[in-house]
């Protein structure tokens, strides 16, 4: 068997068991972070190296091809930028630091076979190992005087993921009932005919698709988002707004890509009106919030909005599009969260008002904030820019007049709240309190993120071409 | 017998619906649990209306069993007996709110279900000798298989770590 | 099993296996009352019942009279509906493993291939009508009485679970007729010494008997969770925990015992040989509780957690590793 398949699953779950006997000892915590950092970034490089590999593995429940092993490498990618942003972990309970590695670990490896699976059952439990692991993680966070809300937000993710879980799994159990078969290729032969004479497909399918509707934050699931995001430590928080829904986004490209690109007929009208109620609620409501991790949670809502656009274009150039967008915003995202946790130093959270002054605090990090900031709101050379562009192509192409003019009025609408978080850390303060100092290899994961938003922007070419081969494999 | 089984159907259906609607709607929380026994055991008769035993065995081994003994142990350490819950009143526009809702939905599914087309299954899996059962858990199904004991290890984890908060402070 | 296929005939049979069933229950429950009290008497140097009938054998019957005579008290702030299930849900999971238990080779209700797991099921509710009885009561010893028990059955659920899967593993069938047929030349508690070992006791606990029978301890609780039971409601539960321990003991006995198998068994003679081998065992039971104090809480804990459940671990992987050898 060749090995080189299942590299990227096994780097994960290494560094998972390693985690776990790593939290039996009582290690110190340096040692830990960096054996952590280490393995994370062996599973990156394992992750690149098993790029181009194809196999079918499980008796057809695993599938290797381009489109998961990309996904696998922005999960792994992910996941160490998250570690490695959250250098000292100040916002997590000391006593919780150990298993806080492993299950962010976990958490992952579940994307990670979510991005392979190919099998109803299998794709529903390995959504349920990355959330159960979320589900402890969240609650984390460092109790401190002012802020007791993770028990609240731990609460609250739990009963949504429950509730979402539960309707995904109704959701599947019509479609089993309908088309006979949990396997994704047996359904996609049967898919497109039953699409026209069963309307009850339609019904399943939603509901199936409520889970990673949940994941990715989008519209009728969207609910916890701003008060998780809020509750849980800054660094959890990162990792809760971007890796999942890079995981959720592949799934969703698998689903509607089952349709075999044809007309998705009355599905296509309710993920639809999904889109932009996801967009107008998350940018209206956005454009309110003090508190900046509510701010990219209303954000991240409206982005899925605008994902969804690039996916129903049911095609090459939206699927490789969605690719791209996702990929683009976990970078910006993560680019904000590293901000956010380095400016709330001792873990609390960061409102518009703790940015005042931030260029003279740390240039760096309004630079960050400012790349990133742009980069969301769409404005020219950020792979957002790319982002947005390659959307409203895609959605002209299919002649998708309405959904791009929304769109279009939406973009306008966020760039004001991305401005002003601009505007909140260059804006010229008396007394802009202590200045904040980063490490070196602090300061380089900022520099790093800055030009990858930048890179990405300015050759998309390559990017695009590379999704375009991932998504190729699936029609 | 056709007569028999229908009526056994209707029987399972009412039981799981009766057990649904007393855990919802309970009081007193051990109400509560005892419907949602109910409810299971009326799922597992209905597994049994569809020719599979095993799976019947497995709901009433797992469900009623072991999980609702689970929540029982878990009300024991928590609650006090017959302690009632706060009577939530419903006002008269959350009562017409859930009608039309409830109405709204109730047409849709029959319009839906009347369209769609409703085809029975190929054949039906009768084995359930330990062979068949051992190999489609650990030949066919093994990834689900092993992702769930994984779920379980991370939820038993994380259990004992948020009950007990983690390692004593200094011990690092 | 199959229930598409059922004819009228079957269903015939059903209910008069389930007649012929409440009545052993019942009879059951008067003979095993009478021995236990004639037993515990012999041991403790008394008489026992000598009034009604030659040696008082007629003792348990008038009892029974008595007990159904009796007025039914539902205390005053207990949860009455409930109250008045718990005894009733009591009664049936004991009921339904005699249905598939294998009395000789031609005298079994319903031979089915799950049959293990059938009995297994179906006890498993027990547990809830106990915590049911003691919570609805409302009563601080009832309650301790059923808190005690349901912590003590998911500790023993674990160990008889595991012994029963090693016989399993070599039978291959978790039918019981044939797992008897497996034992024709040699029985199980000669293979599974340790699987057989592990059964009985985690079996005497799980039937909350003595040396284990904290829930009913009456030195500290009274009677447990039927403290506040009387009349008819009472007599189900010592009845079910009667039918309780003979299940266990024929379950012992088909898997580990040989079932039915002994010389002139042919196809209904068994039967003397199947009940001689479980009232053997329940005679053993009794005689354990008379002789052995009964264990603390925690022991009781240390025991299942400690002991049982990493042995069974232990000789479950044994198991497998030399029917996969062999």
């Amino acid at each position: 068997m060749n090995m080189l398949i299942f590299l990227p699953e096994l780097a994960l779950m290494t560094m998972a068991l390693v985690l776990f006997f790593a939290s039996l000892a009582s290690w110190d915590f340096k040692r830990l972070y960096g054996l952590t950092l280490a393995m994370s970034a062996t599973a990156v490089v394992c992750a690149v190296a098993s790029w181009g590999q194809e196999g079918t593995l499980f008796f057809g429940a695993y599938r290797v091809d381009a489109f998961s092993q990309l996904f696998k490498i922005f999960i792994t990618m992910g996941l160490f930028v998250v570690l490695a942003m959250g250098e000292g972990l100040s916002g997590i309970e000391k006593r919780l630091q150990p298993e806080y590695f492993f299950f962010v670990t976990v958490s992952s490896t579940g994307l990670v076979f979510l991005t392979s699976a190919v099998e109803l059952i299998t794709i529903f439990i390995s959504l349920e190992v990355s959330s159960f692991a979320l589900y402890v993680v969240i609650p984390f966070r460092k109790a401190g005087a002012q802020h007791r809300e993770q028990m609240e937000a731990g609460i609250k993710y739990v009963l949504f993921g429950a509730l979402s879980s539960g309707i995904s799994l109704f959701g599947m159990s019509y479609v089993f009932g309908l088309a006979h078969t949990t396997y994704l290729s047996e359904l996609a032969t049967v898919v497109p005919g039953l699409l026209t004479s069963s309307p009850m497909l339609i019904v399943g399918l939603v509901m199936m698709l409520a889970g990673f509707f949940f994941k990715l934050a989008m519209f009728p699931m969207h609910f916890w988002a701003p008060d998780v995001y809020q509750g849980a430590a800054n660094e959890t928080a990162g990792f809760v707004a971007t890796i999942p829904k890079a995981a959720a986004v592949a799934l969703l490209i698998r689903f509607i890509s089952l349709a075999g690109g044809v007309d998705l007929g009355d599905f296509n009208w309710i993920l639809a009106a999904f889109a932009v109620f996801s967009m107008v609620l998350g940018n209206l409501s956005a454009l309110v919030q003090e508190d900046v991790k509510r701010l990219l949670a209303y954000s991240s809502i409206a982005h899925a909005g605008y994902v969804m656009v690039a996916l129903l274009c049911v095609n090459l150039l939206g699927f490789s599009t969605a690719i791209y967008y996702i990929a683009g915003y976990m970078m910006m995202n993560l680019a904000c969260f590293y901000v956010v946790y380095h400016v709330g130093q001792d873990g609390e959270n960061v409102t518009l008002d703790n940015l005042a002054g931030l260029y003279k605090r740390s240039p760096l990090l309004a630079l960050v904030l400012a790349v990133g900031a742009f980069g969301m709101a769409g404005i020219p050379p950020t792979v957002g820019f790319f982002g947005k562009f390659f959307v409203f192509t895609a959605a002209i192409q299919k002649s998708l007049y309405a959904l791009v003019i929304i769109t279009v009025i939406n973009a306008g609408i966020s760039a004001f709240y991305y401005l002003k978080l601009v505007r909140a850390a260059y804006s010229p303060v008396k007394n802009p309190g202590e200045t904040l100092t980063l490490g070196k290899p602090a300061s380089l994961l900022g520099v790093a993120l800055m030009a990858a938003i930048l890179l990405v922007g300015i050759f998309p070419q390559f990017f695009m071409e590379v999704a375009e081969k991932a998504v190729g494999t699936l029609m | 017998m056709n007569l028999m089984m229908e009526v056994l159907f209707f029987g399972f259906v009412v039981l799981t619906m009766t057990g649904a609607l007393l855990a919802v709607r309970a009081k007193i929380l051990m109400h509560g649990v005892l419907g949602l026994a109910v409810s299971l055991l009326g799922v597992a008769g209905l597994y049994l209306y569809l020719g599979s035993p095993f799976l019947t065995l497995m709901q009433v081994l797992i469900y009623v069993g072991a999980i609702c003994v689970v929540l029982v142990f878990g009300i024991m350490v928590g609650y006090t007996p017959n302690e009632v819950a706060e009577k939530v009143p419903m006002g008269r526009n959350a009562l017409l709110g859930l009608l039309a809702s409830g109405s709204a939905a109730f047409f849709l599914m029959v319009m839906v279900l009347g369209r769609t087309h409703w085809v029975p299954a190929a054949h039906r899996v009768g084995d359930f000798s330990i062979e068949h059962v051992g190999e489609s858990l650990l030949l066919t199904w093994c990834l689900a298989f092993e992702m769930i004991s994984v779920v379980l290890l991370i939820a038993i984890v994380g259990a004992i770590i948020l009950a007990r908060g983690g390692r004593e402070e200094g011990s690092q | 099993m199959d229930t598409m296929q059922m004819t009228l005939y079957d269903v015939l049979r059903m209910v008069i296996a389930f007649l012929l069933v409440i009545t052993i229950v019942f009879i059951n429950a008067l003979v095993m009352g009478y021995l236990e009290r004639k037993v515990a008497a012999k041991i403790q140097r008394r008489w026992g019942p000598m009034e009604v009938g030659l040696q008082g054998w007629l003792q348990m019957v008038l009892d029974g009279v008595k007990i159904i005579a009796k007025q039914l008290i539902v205390p005053r702030d207990a949860d009455r509906v409930v109250f008045r299930v718990a005894p009733l849900l009591s009664f049936t999971p004991v009921v339904l493993p005699f249905l598939v238990l294998p009395f000789a080779k031609n005298l079994v209700g319903r031979d089915i291939n799950l049959g293990l797991i059938f009995i297994i099921a179906v006890s498993s509710i027990n547990v809830l009508s106990i915590f049911v009885a003691g919570w609805a009561s409302n009563n601080k010893y009832s309650l301790f009485g059923a808190v005690r028990s349901v912590s003590q059955n998911i500790a023993y659920e674990i160990p008889i679970l595991l012994s029963l899967l090693s016989v399993v593993l070599i039978t291959h069938t978790y039918s019981m007729q044939g797992i008897v047929a497996a034992q024709g030349t040699v029985w199980f508690c000669l293979v599974q010494p340790v699987a057989c070992l592990i059964y009985l006791v985690s079996a005497t606990a799980e039937t909350n008997r003595a040396p284990f029978d904290l829930p009913e301890a009456e030195s500290e609780l009274t009677a447990g969770y039927h403290t506040e039971y009387s009349g008819f409601g009472f007599s189900l539960f010592m009845i079910a925990e009667y039918a309780n321990m003979f299940i266990v003991c024929a379950v012992a006995t088909v898997l580990f015992f040989g079932g039915w198998h002994g010389p002139f068994s042919g196809e209904y003679l068994g039967v003397l040989w199947f009940l001689l081998k479980v009232f053997l065992l329940m005679l053993t039971m009794i005689w354990v509780r008379w002789t052995y104090p009964r264990v603390r809480f925690d022991q009781l804990m240390n025991l299942a957690w400690k002991y049982l459940i990493p042995f069974s671990l232990v000789n479950l992987l044994l198991t497998a590793l030399i029917v996969k050898c062999i």
